[in-house]
């Protein structure tokens, strides 16, 4: 089972990734697969926080940066495996070889490099949830590294949400079926826009 | 008596006016986020700009002090009707008060969302209800 989790800045995404892989697990092994790097902004805090929100769960911490198809099969076969998260994957990746310029050969090679890490992930692993981020919607033009990163982001979370048995946006801490499942409150209020003032 | 309510989505989507034909209340009812003074959230109807709300008063606040803003908003004006832009969504800003400040509206509106008896999002003018509980005398609203 693929299940993907996306979701802005403090939505509430990793808690819901965590119920997610637990429920899936249903008593299995579970291994949370940290990507991020140490030393990166910030980076400290959301290491503090997400231990925190683990704790007492019995998830099994890895940290792997990149390359994350060398894992060993033995510790992936039969677990469920919780990846977080995919942004992170990415830009170590892409950003990690060191080279000035990042463009679109750098893109691909990354993007190809991504897809076979969570294939590999995929096929040895009973179950597999990934975080990932909603990054796409602040209209700022980035320079030419940003922008091919974000493009990066967003073929990489198509491609995963594709595959996937079920994909969720969380807003405010609240599931939002991509695809796979329906929301319980579905329902649309046609309200026609005739407010200036509005926000 | 009406349960806190949050109408969330990008922003000039149309989420004010959609907030008050759905809840009845008037443009006055409504503070400003923008403007509004520390405690007035504490007593008002309806909140707009949330988001500017919390830029103002509560970015640089840890997430213990975060929550329990949230736990005394939600306990003194539990029928609050709050309308908040997402700003979740965009690259993680370097500046660290940036970053403060989108992680603490997403906190804030995830602590107060779980309690709301309902959550809408509206894009382009239509609101989706992400979220509706049944109220206390089991008729939805």
């Amino acid at each position: 089972m693929l299940v993907t989790v996306t979701g802005g800045s403090g939505s509430g995404k990793s808690a819901y990734a965590e119920q997610t892989a637990v429920r899936l697990a249903d008593g299995g092994r579970l291994l949370y697969l940290a990507t991020m790097m140490r030393d990166g902004a910030g980076a400290q805090e959301r290491i503090r926080r997400h231990r925190a929100l683990r704790s007492g769960k019995g998830f099994l911490t890895i940290e792997k940066t990149d390359s994350l198809c060398e894992l060993d099969p033995g510790i992936l076969q039969g677990a469920t495996v919780l990846l977080e998260d995919l942004s992170n994957l990415a830009a170590n990746v892409f950003f990690g070889s060191g080279g000035e310029t990042v463009g679109k050969a750098d893109r691909e090679a990354a993007c190809a490099a991504c897809l076979q890490d969570l294939r590999y992930l995929q096929n040895q692993a009973d179950n597999l949830v990934v975080v990932m981020n909603e990054v796409f919607a602040d209209g700022i033009r980035y320079e030419e590294g940003t922008m091919q990163y974000l493009r990066l982001l967003g073929a990489l979370n198509s491609a995963a949400a594709r595959q996937a048995d079920a994909a969720y946006e969380v807003v405010y801490g609240i599931p939002v079926p991509l695809r796979g499942g329906t929301l319980a409150a579905a329902s649309v209020c046609e309200q026609g826009y005739d407010d200036t003032e509005s926000v | 008596m009406r349960e806190m309510y949050i109408i969330t989505g990008g922003a000039f989507q149309g989420k004010w006016s959609y907030a008050q034909k759905q809840t009845g209340l008037p443009a006055a009812a409504f503070t400003d986020g923008e403007t509004a003074g520390y405690e007035e959230i504490f007593h008002a109807e309806g909140i707009v700009n949330f988001h500017l709300y919390v830029r103002r008063c509560l970015t640089g606040q840890n997430e213990e002090e975060l929550e329990a803003f949230a736990q005394r908003l939600y306990e003194e004006n539990p029928s609050l009707v709050l309308v908040t832009d997402e700003v979740g969504s965009g690259i993680v800003p370097m500046d660290p008060e940036e970053r403060a400040y989108r992680e603490a509206v997403g906190r804030v509106c995830t602590f107060l969302a779980r309690r709301a008896q309902r959550v809408d999002r509206v894009v382009c003018g239509i609101g989706m209800v992400l979220q509706r509980k049944p109220d206390p005398d089991g008729r939805s609203q």
